[in-house]
């Protein structure tokens, strides 16, 4: 495919700490086509961020440490790519926002100098001219009365507009691909909508690639092509949109899907959800077989012996479960 | 007020002062919570729904007096509760208790869970010796816990394992009424399930009423009997939950309600996006709170704040021109 971006071919990320090894990505692949949004979901220490940072070589340090695999970005494989060239693609060529823009921020700088000095550190250009483009950036994000707001600090605004400010500066540069981790967590839903609008509107305009980060299925079917399910490491289900909301086939995912309260559906008279048994496996202890198999209600022998592959179900679908291998 | 209520609100209000910048001139306030009435029936759950500072969990905390109210009254039970004095407000938190959104922060992290627990039976001279850890390893399996685990600390549990724990302290001394604040906004959503779960078996088996404070409109629909919606320490709408995801009445509500992305695909409902920004409590606009957002709003919602008026039997919203009944009656008849 030459319309591929990116592509991630057997991702392994591992946390060595002490004697413990936690390996938060166990072969991952994955490919982001251009102009595309793919989702990737999954609850807390799934994997998701680990993926994401894998990409620009933002893991926590010493500690992290991709062991395996390629992640080969027009080109370049970022996985191997020296220091100085991760600074050259980082904020130019692939950008990042996260979920609490406050944190990213500098709180002593106005917001138009942080906007500028991206532009200045990659394209060179001249302080004055990088204001203006500062100016013209924060107008494109949506926020009203810019060549104020570039005189303001991240304090003075409110959490919308400061994550409006992050994408300003996230896509400074013009990059061809967005990293979007859990963007959206911390707004509330009246403003959730005016940034997911924004991201959508933006990437229409430029083409750009999304990487959407997310534990929100909601959010995931309202911007995303495509959907990886990421669970204790691994992607477990892989699908375009409509078919993985349709036809979950994953245990994992259906049992997620279902144990979702809806507020589009009345709820069932006992109001008891089907939730998902147990918990998730301890990451430096998996068990033998599949990461799913204590919490699965259609387990079998096979699972707790071999672990499965990520096999194809149709054209547009893989699923790691032995109730859907060949 | 109707006559099974276990716990009514009359014009509760709570004001922060906030200090002048200029030799501390100010006599501003933040209104937090500016005038909430309603009632709770005994066994119900009445959800609040609303975005960060609109005043939901301050009222909760306001209704056990763990935030001192402005103004207004709660009687709880028949008593007033504003005007007890302290020993008489200790007796009565035994019936009222809170869960909080994080359990790891709620609980104390170099005491053991048996301890935690109870902790509650100590304060109040319950449950003595022996008597007392029988009745902590109880209340430890009441919530899906093992009695076991009565001596570990907080750390060694999952973030569900400890929101069990939060429960079950809240629990201890047989409550009639808990207010759940985020109660499960902090978990992953298969864990969510499983402590929304646990909660409605426990209001079955135990009788209990809860006030369910969230900002997840799924999980509010999903618990609550009635719903009220806060704006600006308002509450702009008060219905009963099936009718007001059918057909909401308040304007904010509507948009509220069409801006949570559906897990779903293909069922794209009409999207209202608001412009801006909810507004400052330091500075409410004129008038009704909502009309600087809102798509319907007329000359008369920049000056008069609409009170909350009852639009049909159970049904109540605070807008001059409400959804539901726009067609029906003539708006704004004062």
């Amino acid at each position: 495919m030459d319309d591929v971006l990116l592509n991630i071919e057997d991702l392994h990320t591992y946390f060595f700490v002490d004697d413990k090894v936690a390996k938060s990505v166990r072969g991952v692949d994955l490919s982001i086509g251009r102009g595309e949004t793919l989702g990737l979901v999954g609850e807390s220490g799934s994997g998701k961020s680990v993926t994401a940072q894998s990409i620009l070589r933002l893991i926590q340090q010493p500690a992290g440490r991709i062991v395996q695999g390629r992640i080969v970005f027009e080109g370049t494989d970022l996985a191997s790519a020296g220091e100085e060239e991760m600074r050259r693609i980082r904020g130019n060529r692939i950008s990042m926002i996260f979920q609490e823009p406050m944190t990213s921020l500098n709180p002593v700088l106005r917001i138009g100098e942080q906007i500028a000095e991206v532009v200045r550190l990659h394209r060179g250009l001249p302080p004055r001219e990088a204001l203006v483009y500062a100016t013209d950036m924060l107008a494109k994000v949506g926020i009203a009365d810019p060549a104020r707001r570039i005189a303001q600090f991240p304090h003075e605004l409110s959490g919308g507009m400061r994550q409006r400010v992050m994408i300003a500066i996230a896509l400074a540069c013009g990059p061809r691909m967005l990293i979007a981790d859990e963007p959206t967590t911390a707004l509330d839903v009246t403003i959730q909508a005016q940034i997911l609008e924004l991201m959508r509107s933006l990437q229409r305009d430029s083409g750009i690639s999304i990487l959407l980060i997310t534990h929100d299925l909601g959010v995931v079917a309202e911007m995303a092509q495509r959907v990886a399910v990421m669970y204790a490491g691994q992607i477990v289900e892989h699908a375009d949109v409509a078919s993985l909301f349709e036809q979950p086939l994953h245990p994992y995912t259906e049992g997620l899907m279902a144990s979702i309260p809806r507020m589009d559906e009345p709820p069932s008279p006992d109001r008891i959800l089907p939730a998902i048994a147990g918990m998730v496996p301890n990451i430096h202890d998996l068990p033998a077989g599949c990461a799913f198999q204590d919490r699965c209600p259609k387990v079998h022998e096979r699972c707790r012996l071999e672990e499965p592959p990520l096999s194809p179900v149709g054209t547009t679908h893989d699923v790691r479960c032995w109730l859907h291998v060949g | 007020m109707s006559a099974d209520a276990l716990l009514t609100i009359e014009g509760l209000k709570k004001h922060f002062p906030v200090r002048g910048r200029l030799f501390n001139r100010s006599n501003d306030s933040v209104k937090a919570v500016d005038g909430v009435s309603l009632s709770v029936r005994k066994g119900e759950t009445l959800g609040l729904v609303g975005e960060s500072g609109c005043g939901k969990s301050t009222l909760g905390r306001c209704l056990l007096r763990l935030e001192e109210p402005t103004g207004g009254r709660i009687v709880f039970d028949g008593q007033d509760l504003l005007t007890l004095d302290k020993p008489a407000m200790r007796r009565l938190r035994r019936d009222m208790q809170i869960i909080f959104q994080d359990p790891y922060s709620s609980l104390n992290p170099r005491k053991a869970v048996g301890a935690i627990i109870g902790d509650a039976f100590r304060v109040h001279g319950l449950h003595k010796g022996a008597g007392r850890r029988r009745k902590v390893e109880e209340l430890l399996s009441l919530v899906g816990l093992r009695p076991e685990h009565y001596d570990r600390f907080p750390h060694e549990f999952s973030g569900g394992q400890r929101q069990r724990i939060g429960i079950a302290r809240a629990l201890a001394l047989d409550p009639k009424f808990i207010v759940a604040d985020e109660a499960v906004s902090a978990l992953d959503v298969s864990i969510q399930a499983q402590i929304l779960n646990l909660l409605v078996s426990l209001q079955r088996r135990l009788g209990l009423t809860y006030i369910f404070i969230s900002h997840n409109l799924g999980v509010v629909r999903h618990v609550s009997d009635r719903v009220g919606v806060m704006y600006l320490g308002r509450i702009v709408e008060l219905a009963p939950t099936a009718a007001l995801f059918a057909r909401p009445a308040h304007p904010y509500t509507e948009a509220l309600l069409s801006a949570v992305p559906r897990p779903s695909v293909g069922t794209a409902s009409k999207r209202i996006i608001l412009a801006g920004d909810p507004p400052s409590p330091l500075r409410p606009p004129s008038g009704c709170a909502f009309h600087p957002r809102c798509p319907h709003r007329q000359d008369i919602c920049m000056r008069e704040t609409p009170p909350l008026k009852d639009l049909a039997p159970d049904r109540a919203a605070a807008c001059h021109f409400p959804l539901t009944l726009a067609a029906a009656t003539p708006a704004a008849t004062h």
